[in-house]
Order: structure tokens, then C-alpha cells, then sequence
């Protein structure tokens, strides 16, 4: 046995050292605290699925790293930053619901929420892709899949976007499929002849010739004077909702230097279009004085909903495009911070609003609200609280950048 | 099983020598540096604190505090850990062209061993490793050790404590030699395996064909990364995309394993029935 010490010990060396090592750096895992909504008033599963996405980060701490959190009534999850997880990824919780009802259909397809549709009947894809070529990005092409819900069909294939030389980049915002017609809304930047335009674009897309059958431009915004910013915006939706007609939010900003060369952007107007996808009408909507004071907050099942904050409140008001007509407002009551830059998130699910504040930090928290989306009667109200107490906590900052209803 | 065991601590003593110098290298050089940075630190410390009169408070706002990354980036720390990646490099090469070269032909020796031929081949293989792993063992132990005398060294006021754990995770660039997590440890030394092995078969073929083998040995080479990023070329431009990312990973591992067999069938039969002495 002694002519064996030599590599007897090294072994003994490295298991030793190395499992010690091992075995330490997993117990000294950095720790993070717990979170829950918990109620306030309410019903007890009145919140149902509902969940607030955040990025958690210890201020005192070196490490600038946020780690995503997501929380429910139940407690929360911190997405894990081990090897397997950043292998996995971390798509959107619909796409990843996508992924595990249709996996095989999702194969390759992208992760923007935007790129999908989806009702009872179908799923519905659409992505922008392109080849580098010599003199840029060249040779746009709309990925398209169709997945038949019913009979598990799949058609999928590419088509050429048309006046593709003169695409510089091209962003899918929406699709939808109305009576059987795919619609591909676009956001492109172009450039011809020196000329920077930017357009919001739709293409109708021929599912049984799989061709392009018709595209228009909805919007073009040449890039010509320069202090003055027009912007025209698709009001985004749900991706599963099916809309007829799409909002664009048109603004006008207009960058004012003063004194002190300080750049401030003063709105100079604002204007709401409706654009039907049956019929390709345009349409101004109009809202008088409330889209000024007003930000548009969400659209679904043809109701806009404008919001503004009022001191710790904030205040609803609900328009029906069909009867073009402003339901009676009603007041949030929201706590914790409501200043600038800290809109609450807003989402509507099946007739209940839910509006959460944006920060919680160790001193103050957030709250979670749920409304009925019609008469504004508050069915739940809740914060997000720490399970353990504040005080045994490091300061810390919570921002919450999603809240999902599955 | 004997036989190899044999064969490793047999070659491991071979190595012993080597080994030992490289550690001794590495831990001088190493504790070198704490006692010089920290001297350094301290000299200007005293020279503004008692020759420019600046209060201590200040210096330390100034100045910041010294912590043990500053050791543990200077060419003290990170010197030595090169010379022993170097050390391993070459040994890969030379375990093997010794035993053709050193004195007396030694390889023909271990080649009429009652025993299979492919036992020196794992054994040499497994020594590349404990040579491996036995560094990063003993740099894990120096750690502390080196972390111990940077106290004794410094005022507390003027430092900022560190453990070993926090000192190898805020140094990225470390992170291939001290993985983060014991799954990645498997990862990283898994493919490293994988190359020495593919680079022993390369050896063989030179050592069996001399200057053809060369050639052939590159080609073999080539195959092997081939093979290996197949996986993710079709992935790319053939599939569109078709596969998700932990598929595509644990393919990754299904072809690092093809690789690692292949390269041990392909030395098995030419220690068997191509090696020249």
C-alpha cells in the first residue's frame, strides 16, 4: 500500500477540496424574500391566477444584477439564474403555455407575444425574417404558421414582403385573422432615394395561395423636420383578443429648448384612429379634451379604456367605439409611490381590471387592486407584503414591469 | 482493473515531480503577491496619512480599502494559474513522447505488459486529469491560506473581507476553471476530456503512420468538431430552428460522448495493431 500514497493522496486531495467547495458555494446561495399578495378586502379567490412580474434587486448591494420575480397569491418564484435555466430560456408566460400545449407547432417560432393569434379555433403566427447581406439586413420574408385547433392541421410557409428593397427593418406589431384573412400589422422603417420614412404597414396575407394579397401602408411618417416628432403608435391588445378594428395613437411632439439648454418634449396634439380591417375605412376618433389629459391605458373588446392619475388615484373612464360614447369614470384608490415615471400596470382579463402600483422598496409596498371592468366596483384589493419582516431585510427595490392573468 | 490502477499510480509518480514544482511555483508566487500588493497599499497609506497629513477617514474615501481581488488579479495570482494551464498543455503532449524518446524506449516496455493495451491509454488519460484537477484542488486550499496572510498583513480598516466563494464568483474570468455549480464543473472538465481525448488519438496516428500520421491525425481532429457542431449547423440552416434549446444542448451531450467513444475505439485498435516502437 505504501508505493500507492503518492496518488492515494491527491485523489483524497481533490475530492476533499473540491466537494467542500461545491458543498459551500450551494449553501451560501444568495437568499431572497418571500412575497404575497394578500388580501385586503374581498373575496378570497376573487384574484385567481392572477401574476405580478417584477425585478428584484438589493440596493445596498454591489451586485447591479435584477432578478426576475414572480408573485402570486400564493407566494413567489425567483427565476433562478443556474446553468439549465439560462440554457431554457425564460419566453413570455403565453409563450411558454404555447410551447407546452403545441410543441411541435412552436418548433423555431419566435418569442414575441405579438407575433401570435390565437383563438378557439386556430393559432395563428407571423415573424418578419431576413438574410445579411453586402449592403444590410436584405431579403425580408413573413414567416407564416397556421395551426387548426380542431383537426391539429399545420400549414406553414414564407412569403416574400413585397417592396422589400427599400425595408431597412420591419417589426411584427399584431396579427389578426379576421373571417379566415390574416392580417400582419407592421411596423417598418424605410429608406428611398436618402429619404428615412417611417410607416405602420398592413399586410393581408392569402392563406390557400399563400401569397401577399394585398398591403398597405396606414401611416407614413417621413423624418423631415427636425424638433418635431410624429409618432404614430399601434395601441397594443391582448395577442389572444381578435379585434376588428385597430387603435393607432397618433402624436405630435415638439422638443422645446429653454434657457438653461434643457430638451423638454411638449405634446402638441394628439389624435385616436380606428382602422377596420373588413372594410380598410379610417376613422378619427374623437375624444375632445380627455385624450389630452388622458393616457390610453387598454383596449379590448371594443372598449378604450383612458386613465389618469388624480393624486392617489386613479381615474378610469371607459369609451365604447361602437356606440361612441364615454361610460361613467370611477376612481382607484392606489398607495405607495404614484409619481412620475411610476405608472401603475394595467391589464384587463374577462371583464375585472387589475391595476397594481409599480414599486415597492422596503418601506413602501405595493397593492394589487381588481375592479369590475364595467361599473368600477372594487372586488378585491390587496398589497404585496414580504413574509418575512422588513426589518431583518437588506433595503431592496421591487419594480414591477408585468402582471399576468393566465 | 488492478492492472490499470497499477498503470496510474505508475504514471502519476512519474508526474509527481513536475507537479510539485508547478504547486510550489504557484503558491510562492501567490502569497508573493499578497505580501508585495499589500506592502505597496500600506506604503502609500503611510505616506499621505503622515507625510501629506490627511486624516485615515479620508484616505480610505479616497483610496478605497484594499480587497483580496486586487491580489487575485495582479500577475502574482493570475501568472502561475497560466504556466500550470500551460503545464497541462504540454504534458498531454509529452506523457506520451517520452515513452519513445526519454531513455531506453520505454514505451516498449509497457507495451508487452501482460495486460490490455487500452489501460495505458486510460491511465495516461486519468493522470491528465488528476494533474487538473489536483491544481484546482490545491488553488481552492491556497485560497484561504492566501486570504489569512492578506489579514495578517492589512489593518482591518483598511480592508474589505472576502470569502472564497465571493473572491471566485466575482472573477469571470475564472469561471471555466471554478465553475460556478458542480453541474457546470461536469460540463466544462467533460468536454475538456473530450479534447485530450481526441488529441491522444491524434498522437497515435502520428506515432503509428510518423508523417502521414500527422496528416491524419488532423483530419481526425477536424472530424471530431465536425461532429460535434453538426447538431447546431443543422439546427441553423437546415431545420429553420427546429429544435429547443434544451434539446439541442443535451443532443451537445449525446455528441461529446459519441466523440469521447469514438476517440477510445480508435486508439484501442491502433495501440493493438498499428503502433510502432
Amino acid at each position: 500500500m505504501k508505493k500507492y500514497w503518492k496518488s492515494t493522496a491527491i485523489i483524497a486531495v481533490i475530492v476533499i477540496s473540491i466537494g467542500t467547495f461545491y458543498i459551500n458555494a450551494a449553501l451560501s446561495a444568495p437568499e431572497y424574500p418571500m412575497f404575497i399578495i394578500e388580501k385586503q378586502s374581498g373575496q378570497d379567490q376573487a384574484l385567481g391566477s392572477l401574476a405580478v412580474e417584477g425585478f428584484y434587486h438589493e440596493t445596498a448591494s454591489m451586485n447591479y444584477v435584477n432578478t426576475n420575480v414572480t408573485i402570486t397569491s400564493e407566494g413567489s418564484e425567483y427565476n433562478s439564474r443556474t446553468f439549465i435555466d439560462q440554457i431554457i430560456g425564460q419566453p413570455a408566460p403565453m409563450i411558454e403555455d404555447l410551447q407546452n400545449e403545441h410543441r411541435y407547432f412552436m418548433r423555431g417560432k419566435g418569442l414575441s407575444t405579438d407575433s401570435y393569434f390565437e383563438s378557439d379555433q386556430m393559432l395563428a403566427y407571423a415573424e418578419a425574417t431576413y438574410s445579411y447581406g453586402s449592403m444590410g439586413p436584405e431579403d425580408f420574408t413573413f414567416d407564416i404558421g397556421i395551426l387548426d385547433k380542431q383537426t391539429n392541421d399545420t400549414n406553414a410557409f414564407t412569403v416574400e414582403i413585397p417592396e422589400s428593397l427599400e425595408i431597412d427593418y420591419i417589426y411584427v406589431e399584431d396579427v389578426q385573422v379576421v373571417d379566415n384573412v390574416l392580417h400582419v400589422i407592421t411596423y417598418n422603417v424605410l429608406s428611398n432615394n436618402n429619404n428615412n420614412n417611417v410607416a405602420n404597414y398592413i399586410y393581408t396575407i392569402d392563406l390557400t395561395k399563400e401569397t401577399v394579397s394585398s398591403y398597405e401602408a396606414v401611416f407614413t411618417e417621413s423624418e423631415q423636420q427636425e424638433d418635431l416628432d410624429i409618432n404614430t403608435s399601434l395601441v397594443r391588445t391582448n395577442p389572444k383578443q381578435a379585434n376588428e378594428q385597430l387603435l393607432y395613437l397618433k402624436t405630435e411632439n415638439k422638443e422645446i429648448e429653454d434657457q438653461e439648454s434643457i430638451i423638454r418634449i411638449e405634446n402638441l396634439s394628439k389624435e385616436l384612429i380606428s382602422y377596420n380591417l373588413k372594410t380598410k375605412e379610417k376613422t378619427i376618433i374623437d375624444l375632445g379634451e380627455r385624450l389630452k389629459e388622458n393616457d390610453i391605458s387598454y383596449y379590448v373588446d371594443s372598449t378604450v379604456y383612458l386613465t389618469k392619475i388624480n393624486e392617489q388615484n386613479l381615474v378610469v373612464t371607459p369609451y365604447q367605439l361602437e356606440d361612441q360614447q364615454f361610460g361613467n369614470p370611477y376612481t382607484i384608490e392606489l398607495s405607495g409611490e404614484t409619481g412620475e415615471g411610476h405608472s401603475p400596470m394595467i391589464e384587463v382579463h374577462e371583464g375585472k381590471l387589475y391595476v397594481t402600483t409599480r414599486r415597492m422598496t422596503d418601506k413602501i409596498n405595493a397593492n394589487v387592486t381588481m375592479v369590475d371592468v364595467k361599473t368600477g366596483e372594487t372586488l378585491y384589493k390587496g398589497e404585496v407584503i414580504t413574509k418575512e419582516d422588513k426589518e431583518d431585510l437588506d433595503e431592496f427595490e421591487l419594480y414591477i414591469h408585468d402582471i399576468s392573468v393566465r | 482493473m488492478k492492472n490499470y490502477l497499477k498503470l496510474v499510480n505508475f504514471e502519476f509518480n512519474r508526474l509527481a515531480k513536475l507537479f510539485a514544482v508547478l504547486l510550489g511555483i504557484t503558491f510562492l508566487a501567490q502569497i508573493g503577491g499578497v505580501i508585495v500588493l499589500s506592502k505597496k497599499y500600506l506604503n502609500v497609506a503611510n505616506e499621505r496619512i503622515y507625510e501629506d497629513m490627511i486624516p485615515k477617514a479620508q484616505f480610505i474615501a479616497e483610496f478605497g480599502q484594499m480587497n483580496f481581488l486586487q491580489v487575485a488579479r495582479s500577475a502574482f495570482f493570475m501568472g502561475p494559474i497560466a504556466l500550470c494551464i500551460a503545464g497541462v498543455a504540454f504534458y498531454i503532449f509529452l506523457i506520451w513522447y517520452r515513452d519513445w524518446f526519454g531513455k531506453n524506449t520505454f514505451i516498449y516496455r509497457l507495451l508487452m505488459l501482460p495486460t490490455t493495451r487500452l489501460n495505458i491509454f486510460y491511465a495516461k488519460l486519468t493522470n491528465i486529469l488528476l494533474l487538473t484537477f489536483g491544481f484546482v484542488a490545491f488553488q481552492i486550499i491556497f485560497l484561504p491560506i492566501e486570504t489569512t496572510v492578506f489579514k495578517w498583513m492589512m489593518p482591518s480598516e483598511f480592508r474589505n473581507d472576502m470569502n472564497v466563494i465571493e473572491i471566485l464568483q466575482s472573477m469571470p474570468e475564472l469561471s471555466i476553471i471554478f465553475p460556478n455549480s458542480f453541474l457546470e464543473f461536469i460540463l466544462y472538465y467533460g468536454a475538456g476530456l473530450m479534447v485530450v481525448s481526441v488529441l491522444f488519438t491524434a498522437i497515435l496516428l502520428e506515432r503509428s503512420f510518423k508523417w502521414k500520421g500527422i496528416f491524419a491525425g488532423i483530419i481526425y481532429s477536424l472530424v471530431a468538431v465536425a461532429v460535434l457542431i453538426s447538431p447546431v449547423l443543422l439546427h441553423e440552416f437546415v431545420l429553420n430552428g427546429f429544435f429547443y434549446p434544451i434539446e439541442l444542448f443535451l443532443l451537445e451531450i449525446v455528441m461529446g460522448l459519441i466523440i469521447i467513444a469514438g476517440s477510445i475505439w480508435m486508439s484501442a485498435f491502433l495501440l493493438k495493431k498499428k503502433i510502432t516502437v
